[in-house]
């Protein structure tokens, strides 16, 4: 599992350089995110625009990241893919969470939850 | 299984092509339960189904479909283990595909599938629950999903749509 961070602005761009999140690696998704989050106090968007999809087991990780950061600080998606989606919005999760179309997005405009 | 079957291996997979006695295409994989080969066992059935030419979505659900039931078999049936397997026989018919999965691995508690549930939109994202989207997933991707137990053995069926576009 690769990840990238960067900051930008007023939030920490986190890129998945994955192409699936699933039982596989998870885990180690979660572990990495976690360190990640943890040494920063920023809002993180997490770049998806290489992930082609992603199962419960990825979706759960997102959660427990999400928890691990708080109430204070927001954790919000950017380019999904059509499959990715899907699970977002089979689950309701995308009514949950702030998705982005493109990091540009995420980055520039007022958050939106979509 | 039909005498006129052809079989490969194709990494970790042992494969099957046959007809049944329906006349439909039928192919049977035998799968080792460890989450690369599940990722293996994916690929190489979205390839026989996509050979069909059919609607993005509907390919789409039936591998968020199978990467859930195959990942309760690695977690839940075979805790533990890397040495389980895991059978999967599908139908090809028209409209769609028709699966069964077995294991001999642990019963499913209680013996019958849990419910799932979806996120709370009521709630805010930093407290919703960690699991149990799995089996929403399933049971929304996957149709006439049944579970039985038969002696040592789970066996799961379900069924997909598959539209020809």
């Amino acid at each position: 599992m690769q990840l990238q961070s960067e900051s930008s602005g007023s939030k920490l761009v986190v890129t998945v350089e994955d192409e699936r999140i699933d039982a596989a690696n998870a885990m180690k998704f979660k572990d990495q995110m976690r360190w990640i989050v943890e040494d920063s106090e920023q809002d993180v968007l997490l770049d998806m625009s290489q992930v082609d999809m992603i199962d419960s087991s990825g979706l759960g990780a997102i959660v427990t990241v999400m928890k691990a950061m708080g109430s204070d600080r927001s954790l919000e998606l950017a380019g999904l893919s059509e499959k990715v989606r899907t699970v977002f919005s089979l689950t309701r999760m995308d009514s949950v969470m702030t998705i982005h179309d493109s990091v540009e997005d995420g980055l520039g405009g007022i958050a939106r939850a979509s | 299984m039909h005498p006129d079957t052809t079989s490969d291996i194709v990494g970790d997979i042992d494969m099957r092509r046959g007809v049944g006695p329906d006349g439909s295409e039928r192919v049977s994989l035998l799968l080792p339960a460890t989450n690369m080969a599940v990722r293996s066992g994916i690929s190489t059935i979205l390839g026989l189904v996509d050979q069909r030419d059919c609607a993005r979505e509907e390919i789409d659900q039936l591998e968020i479909a199978l990467a859930e039931v195959f990942n309760n078999i690695v977690e839940h049936a075979y805790p533990e283990r890397d040495d389980g397997m895991i059978d999967v026989t599908v139908e090809l018919k028209d409209p769609g595909a028709h699966f069964t999965i077995l294991d001999t691995g642990e019963p499913m508690p209680s013996g019958r599938l849990p419910g799932g549930h979806t996120a709370d939109p009521e709630r805010a994202p930093h407290e919703q629950p960690e699991g149990g989207y799995g089996l929403h997933l399933l049971r929304t991707c996957a149709r006439k999903l049944r579970y039985a137990r038969n002696g040592d053995t789970n066996c799961l069926t379900f069924r997909v749509r598959l539209t020809p576009t």
